[in-house]
């Protein structure tokens, strides 16, 4: 074809392909019209790359048409199934060679036209949707006898109705719900389309949908459906009261059309439907598949669907206006659910716990992402990315947005403002008070929102603060000179030290606290009470972030000066009063430093008995004051501490019996006061037990166990409040133990080991968890030993060796091992065991040895001469391991080689 | 006032509008998903790596530009998947629960391997089919069967025009026109088309 007036063989070809730009199109569009040759030449254009992707990507591909269609065309025919109008058998397509459904109307109905209309009307219907969820008619025809009938796509596989009766036939954990509500959502999808093409179902149950074996779910037996284009509800007059299952498809007059317990109440009441009443159907069926049974019968609901049945029950409203708006809309709910909570075994306590974290994680992840995206993008990107879940979250990112734009308008405000400082000072600082406060309120919402305090949203909140943070940071660089602005920047360089703890960034807060005691150094003249306040703040905030890096004695030097600067505030300033708390709290943190300090004790607990007289005081003046209550719990629980540690146990005891009377009387505990609870009746017990008081201290302690196993039924994804009813279990044991009640001891700690052997399985890296199993295992070994139950006891020390031996940072875990298996071979009357004891104790030795101080080291070295451990030559040679050697000079080894020594010292 | 660009990555690059971003998390959720599974991925971490994955694909997406070479978007993109994984195993210090899910990475690294080879090709078909339903209500339904009945059965126009009431000429037109929007769309994402 060269005749200029046709386009080129080769433009053909790629305008057929879709390989041309709209332009080049155009052209040919034109010329395609009045061409018959060109025509043909675009229509056999060979495939290319692309064509034959879309080939082999697009399911379901329509079956090659053709009116074929007379049953005789269709071998094999097996009887499938019986409907109410037709039946189903199942055929071999002569032509292609395919499995066919061949669908007949069953004899005796063909006769009635009405009967004759409504079976072909599925075929037609079906024709005009395409949808992979809907089985296509290949041919329509009539079979030898006149009766109509009709091949389709034969769906291998079962119905909706028998996948659910097995699921439920059997318990079944919440996971295996997830592919059949996978097949839901693309039962909705399927509903979806047919809605936009006109089409309403109003036959939607399990029974008509089809899960084929190979994933597909197809919606079967369109002859109910009604389309735009139908006259009005021709069919649908309900029969009163009709309740079977089976009435429907009858033309009798007085029809019921539908299945009752699935259909819409409209439709029950034979109005005009439409998609609502689809929509219903399908939330019934999700309910059906919830529960197994179908709605119209009760019995207990699954707690673990309770968000998906409130889901299928939405969709059932009565009200056709509060159902989902859509089948789309449901499907994107399940959806939802399907992808935003992962059902990790739900049946198993431990497992959930597993389950949950991860879901905890998984909000982590959303809110990093959300993150990154407001940063990379902007928000049209983030509210793709934030699910619907998270909806509160978004608020808050929103609100912080809105916020931080405030803030940035009012510091350009107020940058611009400064420019002009000197000649329009009042106007700067009006303006940067307004900045200031718009960021402070930021700040403190980001800072003190508890939804945005959880571990999970640390990232987030991060984020959030960082926008502050540049906001201060451009405040306070190069405005030190000016005293007009100090008190705004001295404030600037507070926030970014609070800040900077929140992020976890203690050299930050060191060097801004430091900036303010610089700022206030510098100052001249009299200084305000809210300048010295200001001071107060930066040297506590030092002081906590000395505290953190170790350095003790910084630390409280800079308590020493945060309190003191406190009470100078508030000397000069009595408009200050109302602060008394930051005074007091300043206290406490003073005396608890020096509590720990060297010869630091006295002067702690005068200042102890001194704040918490005054707090008292406050209390009695406000008794509904949480802070006045909350700061008087820590200053009995650090003054008890103090007392503790230096083994004075009664007044330990009656601070932590105060604490425990604070918290008794307290009508509505919180949860807060419930742990504090909880932590005064441990520690009493520690007490009393260290005390050596072992009937009094039995009753604290079990009260703690109940306490924490409340709060741990009522929040078990907290994992604190487990650990603690672990350790005070523990705790107990170890008090029958002591009693010398084994079996008691037995009896407390064999479940304690059993859910810790469950909770490691779950989590097998988690360190902590192994910690209280090698606890546990332990107490057991010492139990058993007591018992001269020998075989017991070494059973669990070869366990508790097997878990110890990946732990190499807990030296005292090791030690009370190492003592353990000492107690064993000092016990144990048969040489070979009380050797594999000295053996096992001293290579537990080699690694402690790098763990904990020389003279620990060296007393458990004593107490295996002792025992004889260095009678054998072999084991004595070992002490002259590199671990030992840097520890032990010549006349140490002598003294451990020779057991008389030993013995007689 | 300038065209809106034709193809999803490009609009990515410009000014994206928060449709874009919804089609491209869900056009590439359910692959990286499918992967990750493949990969031995528990289910439940699966959606948070996955979520990872997609947090690289909408940041980096914006800046990705085709390097020319065929393939370079979903080596790209096997790449981040291959890299997260193995970061994601690091992460739990753990080796890959199956032996197998370690040498899938392994074979999905090495752009010679037949999974490689597989990855494409599922990354491929899955890009067409969702970008071909996503594209489906930009065009009347005629003229969308009218494509279909041409490409994905094979159909000649004259039969597909008897079929469809529709002229030949409507038909070929038809089958053209939602190649070319399919081939628009995908541009820089499938290189077949």
């Amino acid at each position: 074809m060269t005749d200029p007036t046709h386009p080129t063989h080769e433009q053909l070809a790629a305008f057929g392909l879709g390989r041309l730009s709209a332009d080049e199109s155009r052209g040919i569009e034109s010329h395609l019209g009045g061409c018959k040759a060109c025509q043909a030449e675009v229509d056999t254009a060979p495939d290319d790359a692309c064509v034959r992707l879309v080939k082999r990507s697009v399911p379901g591909a329509a079956a090659p048409g053709g009116r074929a269609g007379t049953r005789s065309e269709y071998h094999d025919l097996r009887h499938f199934a019986r409907g109410g109008l037709g039946e189903v058998s199942l055929g071999r397509d002569a032509a292609l060679g395919r499995e066919v459904a061949v669908k007949r109307l069953l004899p005796g109905g063909a006769d009635d036209p009405a009967r004759r209309r409504r079976f072909l009307r599925e075929a037609v219907i079906t024709g005009r949707l395409e949808h992979p969820g809907i089985a296509p008619v290949y041919g329509v025809g009539e079979d030898d006898a006149g009766c109509p009938c009709y091949a389709m796509r034969f769906v291998p596989g079962e119905t909706l109705r028998d996948a659910i009766r097995l699921l439920h036939a059997a318990p079944a954990s919440a996971a295996a719900f997830r592919p059949l509500l996978g097949r839901f959502v693309s039962l909705c999808n399927t509903v979806a389309y047919a809605h936009s093409r006109g089409v309403v179902h109003r036959d939607i149950k399990p029974a008509n949908v089809a899960v084929g074996s190979f994933g597909e779910t197809v919606l079967l037996d369109w002859g109910l459906a009604l389309t735009a284009d139908d006259p009005a509800g021709d069919e649908g007059r309900p029969v009163p009261g009709a309740t079977s299952p089976y009435t429907r498809h009858e033309t009798a007059t007085g029809t019921v059309l539908g299945t009752p317990g699935y259909m819409a109440p409209e439709q029950a009441a034979g109005q005009r439907v439409g998609p609502p009443a689809d929509v219903y159907s399908l939330g019934a069926t999700l309910w059906t598949l919830l529960t197994g049974r179908p709605p119209t019968e009760s019995g207990p609901a699954g707690e673990a669907f309770r968000a998906l049945l409130a889901v299928a029950r939405k969709a059932m409203a009565a009200a056709a206006a509060d159902r989902y708006p859509s089948a789309a809309a449901l499907a994107a709910d399940v959806d939802h659910w399907l992808a935003d909570e992962p059902l990790v075994g739900v049946r198993d306590p431990w497992p959930v716990r597993a389950g949950r974290w991860t879901r905890r994680r998984r909000l982590l992840v959303t809110g990093t992402l959300a993150a990154l995206v407001v940063a990379a993008v902007g928000g049209a990107a983030a509210a793709v990315v934030f699910s619907a879940k998270n909806v509160e979250l978004r608020q808050a990112v929103g609100r912080a947005e809105a916020n931080e734009r405030t803030a940035t308008a009012n510091a350009d405000k107020a940058r611009a403002a400064s420019e002009l400082a000197a000649t329009r000072e009042a106007e700067a600082q009006a303006n940067f008070a307004t900045a200031c406060d718009a960021v402070d309120k930021y700040t403190v919402g980001v800072t003190e929102s508890p939804r945005l305090k959880g571990q999970d949203l640390h990232a987030l909140r991060k984020d959030l603060l960082a926008a502050a943070q540049g906001f201060y940071a451009r405040l306070a660089a190069g405005r030190e000179d000016s005293p007009q602005l100090r008190t705004q920047i001295v404030n600037a360089h507070l926030r970014l030290a609070d800040i900077a703890r929140e992020t976890g960034d203690p050299a930050t807060t060191e060097r801004e606290c430091r900036a303010v005691l610089a700022l206030l150094a510098q100052a001249a003249g009299v200084r305000t009470g809210k300048e010295v306040a200001d001071e107060s703040k930066a040297w506590l905030q030092l002081s906590n972030v000395l505290e953190s890096r170790g350095k003790t004695t910084d630390a409280l030097a800079a308590a020493r000066a945060a309190a003191d600067r406190r009470h100078q505030a508030y000397a000069l300033d009595p408009a200050l009063k109302p602060d008394i708390l930051g005074r007091l709290s300043a206290d406490l943190r003073l005396a608890r430093l020096l509590g720990d300090a060297p010869g630091g004790r006295t002067e702690a607990l005068e200042i102890f008995v001194r704040t918490t007289a005054n707090l008292r005081a406050l209390r009695a003046d406000k008794p509904a004051d949480p802070g006045v209550f909350e700061l008087l719990l820590r200053a009995l629980n650090d003054y008890a501490y103090t007392q503790a540690r230096a083994a004075a146990y009664e007044p330990a005891a009656g601070a932590w019996r105060e604490v425990r009377t604070l918290c008794q009387a307290q009508p509505a505990p919180t949860k807060k006061v419930q742990t504090h609870l909880a932590s005064a009746c441990q520690n009493l017990g520690m007490i009393e037990m260290q005390a050596g008081r072992l009937e009094q201290a039995e009753s604290p302690v079990r009260d703690a166990i109940a306490i924490y196993d409340r709060l741990h039924q009522a929040q078990p994804d907290v994992t604190s409040y487990r650990h603690s009813v672990a350790a005070t279990t523990r705790l107990l044991g170890q008090i029958h133990r002591m009693r010398r009640q084994y079996d008691e001891a037995e009896r407390v700690l064999k479940p304690l080991l059993d859910e810790q052997l469950k909770v490691a399985a779950a989590a097998p890296s988690d360190t902590l968890e192994r910690h209280t199993l090698i606890r546990c295992r332990l107490e057991l070994a010492v139990v058993a030993l007591n018992q001269g139950q020998m075989p017991h006891t070494l059973s669990q020390l070869t366990e508790v060796e097997k878990l110890l031996r990946p732990i190499r940072a807990d030296g005292l875990m090791y030690n009370d091992t190492v003592e353990a298996w000492l107690a064993v071979a000092r016990t144990s009357e048969v040489p070979q065991q009380k050797a594999a004891a000295f053996d096992a104790a001293l290579a537990l030795l080699v690694v402690e040895s790098k763990l904990v101080p020389k003279p620990t080291v060296l007393a458990e070295l004593d107490g295996l001469a002792k025992a004889g451990a260095f009678a054998d030559p072999a084991r004595a040679a070992r002490l002259d391991d590199a671990a030992f050697r840097p520890l032990l000079g010549p006349a140490e080894v002598e003294r451990l080689l020779d057991p008389k020594t030993v013995t007689v010292r | 006032m300038p065209d809106t660009p034709r193809s999803l990555l490009h609009r990515l690059a410009g000014t994206p509008a928060e449709v874009d971003w919804r089609h491209l998390v869900a056009l590439y959720q359910p692959l990286i998903a499918h992967w990750l599974g493949r990969a031995g991925v528990p289910d439940a971490d699966a959606a948070d790596l996955g979520q990872e994955v997609l947090t690289v694909l909408v940041t980096e997406m914006p800046k990705f530009r085709h390097a020319g070479t065929t393939g370079a978007f979903r080596k790209w993109l096997r790449t981040v998947v291959v890299n997260r994984t193995r970061g994601y195993w690091r992460a739990k210090q753990s080796r890959p629960e199956t032996a197998a899910g370690s040498a899938i990475l392994d074979a999905l690294e090495d752009p010679a391997s037949g999974l490689s080879g597989e990855w494409d090709r599922e990354h491929d078909a899955h890009v067409a089919r969702r970008l071909l339903a996503h594209l489906e209500c930009e065009f009347a339904p005629a003229t969308w069967a009218a494509f279909r009945r041409q490409v994905v059965d094979g159909a000649r126009a004259a039969a597909v025009a008897a079929e469809l009431g529709l002229s030949v000429n409507a038909v070929l037109i038809a089958k053209s026109r939602v190649l070319r929007r399919l081939r628009e769309e995908a541009d820089g994402l499938v290189d077949e088309l």
